[in-house]
């Protein structure tokens, strides 16, 4: 667009809006664990898929299954197995 | 061995490698996390959904086609999640208020907030008042970019719904963020 064109009222909206979600996106970052608390997850995912443990209940939130997870792995008849994937 | 391409990195993910899946989070963390956020505009709510979307990724591997892009996956997935997460709270959140209220005030809340000036707080406070479907479409149109086809691929729903979507949710952010110039100049300018 020629840049001394009058801008109509829509464009300058969509370019406002553009730029401020734009730029808001921008400045969003995941917490800096979250990396670490992720492959914890997974690898604890992994052992429990190799060892059969138990199916994977779904009715829970993130937060309650790594509670699970992580109570399942203290567990005593795991205790064997929690000391040398050293959690 | 240099694992460059994300094809070779899900070919990996779907032998079990967990540094396929590191890197493939390194890769789109930030893209899952801003849809999360922009749908659920709570940044808690946003870290547990990143963690179960990437957590999906790794169980359903076997499932992913390693020849077909994997953002449209990616965002996908976290539409649908996040979109079960805020029709849930719905419910949930009556029961949360009165145990946040007995636990005291949230420590985290200010700090964060305190962290945003009044402008950006406005954006998020906009995106938020959207019915969910008109934020759905603006999360992924304007912050993540993606052209009106891949919105409607991503969403299931035809282009034309997009567009009528974008367009009254252009109309609702145009008067609660009362776009006027003192508001774009209020706004600090990072291109990123």
């Amino acid at each position: 667009m020629n840049s001394l064109e009058p801008q109509t009222e829509a464009s300058r909206v969509e370019r406002s809006l553009r730029h401020m979600l734009k730029n808001w996106a921008g400045r969003q970052a995941p917490p800096l664990d979250a990396r670490r608390r992720l492959l914890r997850t997974a690898r604890e995912l992994q052992m429990r898929q190799t060892y059969g443990v138990m199916y994977f209940s779904n009715q829970h939130d993130t937060r309650s299954r790594q509670l699970e997870l992580r109570s399942l792995f203290y567990a005593p008849q795991f205790s064997y197995a929690a000391s040398w994937i050293n959690f | 061995m240099l694992i460059t391409d994300t094809k070779r990195l899900v070919l990996h993910l779907q032998e079990g490698s967990l540094d396929a899946l590191g890197d493939l989070y390194d890769r789109y963390n930030r893209l899952v996390y801003r849809t999360a956020l922009g749908v659920t505009g709570d940044p808690e709510s946003a870290s547990d959904l990143l963690q179960e979307v990437f957590l999906r990724l790794y169980r359903f591997a076997g499932r992913i086609d390693p020849e077909r892009p994997l953002e449209p996956w990616l965002y996908r997935m976290t539409a649908n999640l996040s979109y079960t997460y805020v029709k849930r709270r719905k419910w949930v959140q009556p029961i949360e208020d009165v145990s946040d209220w007995l636990a005291g005030p949230r420590k985290t809340q200010p700090t964060y907030h305190a962290e945003q000036n009044e402008a950006w707080r406005q954006v998020e406070e906009a995106i938020q008042t959207l019915p969910l479907p008109q934020r759905m479409v603006i999360v992924l149109y304007y912050i993540n970019e993606c052209s009106l086809q891949e919105v409607a691929e991503i969403l299931e729903i035809p282009a034309g719904t997009v567009k009528s979507r974008l367009h009254y949710a252009r109309q609702a952010l145009k008067e609660n963020m009362s776009i006027s110039d003192s508001v774009v100049q209020g706004v600090n300018f990072e291109f990123t």
